[in-house]
């Protein structure tokens, strides 16, 4: 049974190291965190209320404790959400990964697989364990971040910014491109016309 | 043993032994960032929308008591 330090010790050891990883990656306060810990919150109130049976006051540490757990696995899956969709954006655009990763495009790709891998298998593990052990996916989580984390140091801010003034230039080229070769159709076209079907009608 | 984040330290260059509660870390973030952080929902697949589904409001609690106090005081004038 949960005890009201155990339920502190876990906030500290590991909601606000999973707190401080979401909110310093996203620089904001997410939502979702404000809500478990105000369902905990009015649990520990429970806890402490002196018209409260000392059995239910257990269950109201149990119950704060869940939500703790809860929000600690979120702020990972969060994080990994985030990671995935900055990740997904450079992996699935072929200009970015080739010019935009300080790294090999083969490694880059590797590891974003992994990536994806390891994140599938701590859902896995997640879903698995609901209810009994839900901590149990915690540490691969964890790995994922780390491996999120060290494919994002490998994208180059500057060279995604570069990207898209060269992406601007290619597609004007190319609108101009496509203009000249029209209009060229358009005078081979008239020609042929003035050429060819008049040229016939006037014989 | 004391707690490890996977980044933030690291990204931050801070230990977080001199953090001990989310309080704090908003205020370092705060501080580094220059301004206030912003509740956010965060749209995600992976985890369920629980307690709250309805979309966020931004209040100035203190812009609007002030400004119901002034409507109070003009109305009474």
């Amino acid at each position: 049974m949960a005890t009201i330090d155990d339920l502190f010790k876990f906030y500290r050891d590991e909601c606000v190291p999973a707190y401080a990883d979401l909110v310093g990656y996203i620089v904001d306060k997410p939502a979702q965190f404000l809500t478990e810990i105000e369902n905990a919150f009015a649990h520990v109130a429970q806890y402490f209320n002196p018209e409260v049976e000392p059995i239910d006051k257990e269950a109201n540490i149990a119950k704060a404790k869940d939500h703790l757990i809860r929000v600690t696995l979120d702020s990972y899956k969060l994080l990994w959400s985030q990671m995935d969709n900055s990740l997904t954006e450079v992996y699935g655009d072929d200009f970015k990964r080739v010019h935009c990763v300080n790294e090999a495009e083969e490694k880059f790709v590797s590891k974003y697989h992994e990536f994806k891998k390891k994140a599938q298998e701590a859902r896995e593990l997640e879903i698995r364990y609901v209810g009994v052990e839900p901590l149990k996916a915690l540490d691969s989580y964890k790995e994922v971040i780390r491996l999120g984390n060290e494919l994002i140091s490998k994208i180059d801010p500057n060279k995604i910014e570069n990207s898209k003034n060269v992406l601007r230039v290619v597609s004007f080229k190319r609108s101009l491109i496509e203009l000249v070769i029209s209009f060229f159709g358009g005078a081979l076209a008239t020609l042929f016309v003035a050429f060819f079907i008049l040229g016939v009608h006037c014989q | 043993m004391g707690a490890k984040t996977v980044i933030f330290e690291k990204k931050y260059g801070v230990d977080l032994r001199d953090f001990r509660t989310t309080e704090q870390i908003d205020e370092y973030m705060k501080d580094k960032l220059g301004r206030d952080l912003e509740v956010k929902r965060i749209e995600s697949g992976v985890v369920t929308h629980r307690g709250n589904v309805f979309p966020l409001r931004h209040y100035d609690i203190e812009k609007l008591c002030d400004n119901a106090l002034r409507c109070g005081a003009a109305n009474k004038g």
